[in-house]
């Protein structure tokens, strides 16, 4: 709403927002970071709008009106300044204290997630930058909703912050470059829906740095899987401007995950990354919106035919109510299926691809037209596929019959479906994460190591 | 765990880019002007946009209310886009309200 408001101001003409209280601090941050600090808004007074009905809403729209009418007959107010910024310009020492008050001034700035932080010391940023070749004013990737620049130093520093040793640099400098693509849409991540980034790494990388790929791998015990799994949590409070209550409305939100390596060796299948369109043995991080993710369910059964049933019925489960974010947030959508490397070989030596895997849970995991039409109408009342096919959102064939009881897919395409393979190779368990569409879309980067890589790490003890 | 060593932190923060827009002037009354109109996303913010237009048609006789897409290309309700500002453009509209739903 802000950036419309913005972009109208922008073209000669006034322009006032509706803005539901309760995300005034959100709506004000996004118009001042893209260049309007001072932006014409009224309150819409609470409870939820979406809660409301027409005849609700049209008494409350009554004074509004006058609202709308002063606002757009009156100047622009006065710059909102940011409160969270004076006096911490990048590179420059904020606190000098004890351990402990260095935790105490981060926490109090909103600089934290609340656990205790490594201080990122002029010392501690210069070691983890021996790690990259780039100059540490070079900008990494500018990151909404804050539109600020994250330099190779701010990416370290926050590194450092999370607990990370120096030599996972080049990971983060990755991660912060996929979060900066426009397709990942990070500007959505404050929204009231709560995602959390997933991580999934490839390549070499993952030995090099000791990840963790095999049982437990989610579990936040390994330095590497949850140090950068923290960083990227920190980089989008301190790099992108998230922060709860002023842009991160999460009306629950998620913790970080750690990140999911994927057990290559174990697996009978290429890498994600390869799926991805990266040469095997390429170091590449994926990151994407989970909105949730599912029980750790086992796959029995004799056949593969049989297991393949089973992750149907779960991801049938997990997605059926994904419909809503595939028709309003895609087309693209890209949630995943992981499986254990005990389950992918028992599929890979019945003769099923990763695509036949996909065709599969694309075929069977299906909910009736009269659910899809249940969970449509959560978005609007009397929103229905026919109405989506209308507007294009979703294809014609969803309206093929009339039938109220023809079976309909969770995905526009199986391509749309990444499946990975990781964590225990002794238990035939797998999960799938619900992802947010167009909000935190899969997206993927080289990780960029310096020409003397080996030797750095070799120095370091890593290897 | 106390501890004796002092630590100089520096800021985490990333730089803020610099630009600023010059916000549009004020309408001396909304008599005979054509008001646009523009939902962005999320539930009833389409309701709330026709209750204002309503009212608005109520209070002022010679204002026009247009919908308007929230960037070429865009449906009625969608994200909005940096081509709104062609959208305003082409539609001629003197001010510009922007509901967004819950």
């Amino acid at each position: 709403m802000s950036r419309a408001v913005v972009w109208a101001e922008k073209a000669g003409i006034p322009a006032v927002g509706v803005v539901c209280k309760g995300f005034v601090p959100s709506a004000l941050m996004i118009a001042r970071a893209e260049g309007l600090p001072g932006m014409r808004f009224v309150e819409y007074l609470p409870p939820n709008i979406a809660t409301e009905s027409y005849e609700a809403i049209y008494e409350k729209s009554k004074p509004l009106l006058d609202d709308i009418v002063r606002t757009l007959t009156a100047p622009a107010p006065a710059a909102t300044p940011s409160a969270i910024r004076a006096g911490a310009e990048v590179g420059k020492t904020v606190v000098t204290g004890s351990l402990e008050q260095v935790n105490d001034f981060f926490r109090k700035s909103q600089w934290t997630d609340g656990l205790p932080i490594v201080p990122p010391t002029r010392e501690a940023v210069a070691e983890m930058l021996k790690f990259t070749e780039r100059r540490p004013d070079e900008v990494v990737a500018v990151l909404p909703p804050e539109n600020s620049e994250a330099t190779v130093l701010s990416v370290a520093a926050n590194g450092v912050m999370a607990g990370c040793r120096p030599e996972y640099l080049p990971v983060l400098i990755a991660a912060v470059e996929a979060i900066g693509d426009a397709r990942f849409g990070l500007q959505h991540a404050g929204s009231t829906a709560g995602w959390t980034p997933f991580i999934i790494l490839n390549g070499p990388i993952i030995k090099e740095l000791a990840f963790n790929s095999g049982q437990g791998v989610l579990r936040p015990q390994r330095q590497a899987n949850i140090t950068v799994a923290r960083f990227l949590r920190l980089a989008m409070m301190n790099l992108a401007g998230y922060r709860l209550g002023s842009s991160d409305m999460a009306t629950f939100g998620l913790n970080y995950i750690p990140v999911l390596a994927e057990a290559e060796d174990e697996s009978p299948y290429e890498p994600l990354s390869v799926d991805r369109g990266f040469e095997r043995g390429t170091s590449v991080i994926t990151i994407l919106s989970a909105l949730s993710m599912s029980y750790q369910f086992p796959s029995t059964g004799k056949t593969a035919q049989d297991q393949l049933r089973v992750i149907a019925r779960e991801a049938k489960r997990e997605l059926g109510s994904f419909v809503r974010i595939m028709t309003i947030f895609g087309p693209e959508v890209s949630p995943v299926l992981c499986l254990s490397p005990l389950v992918a070989n028992i599929l890979a030596e019945a003769g099923y691809t990763k695509d036949d895997i996909r065709r599969y849970i694309f075929d069977h995991a299906r909910i009736t037209a009269c659910e899809f039409d249940e969970n449509l109408a959560l978005l609007w009342p009397g929103y229905t596929i026919r109405q989506a096919v209308e507007q294009g959102k979703l294809a014609p064939s969803f309206c093929a019959t009339h039938d109220p009881a023809r079976l309909l897919p969770l995905l526009h395409e199986p391509r749309q479906l990444l499946v990975v393979v990781s964590g225990s190779s002794a238990k035939n368990r797998n999960f799938i994460i619900n992802q947010a569409g167009d909000q935190g879309l899969a997206v993927s980067r080289e990780i960029r190591l310096p020409a003397k890589w080996g030797e750095l790490l070799m120095n370091k003890g890593s290897r | 765990m106390p501890s004796m060593q002092p630590y100089e932190a520096l800021s985490p923060l990333a730089k803020p880019l610099t630009r600023t827009i010059a916000p549009a002037s004020a309408l001396a009354g909304l008599e005979g002007k054509k008001i646009g109109f523009m939902w962005t996303i999320y539930t009833n913010g389409d309701l709330l946009a026709d209750a204002l237009m309503d009212l608005l048609g109520k209070r002022f006789a010679n204002v026009e209310s247009v919908k308007l897409p929230a960037g070429k290309g865009q449906r009625w309700g969608e994200y909005p886009d940096r081509s709104i500002e062609d959208v305003i453009k082409e539609s001629a509209v003197d001010a510009v309200v922007v509901t967004v739903g819950g």
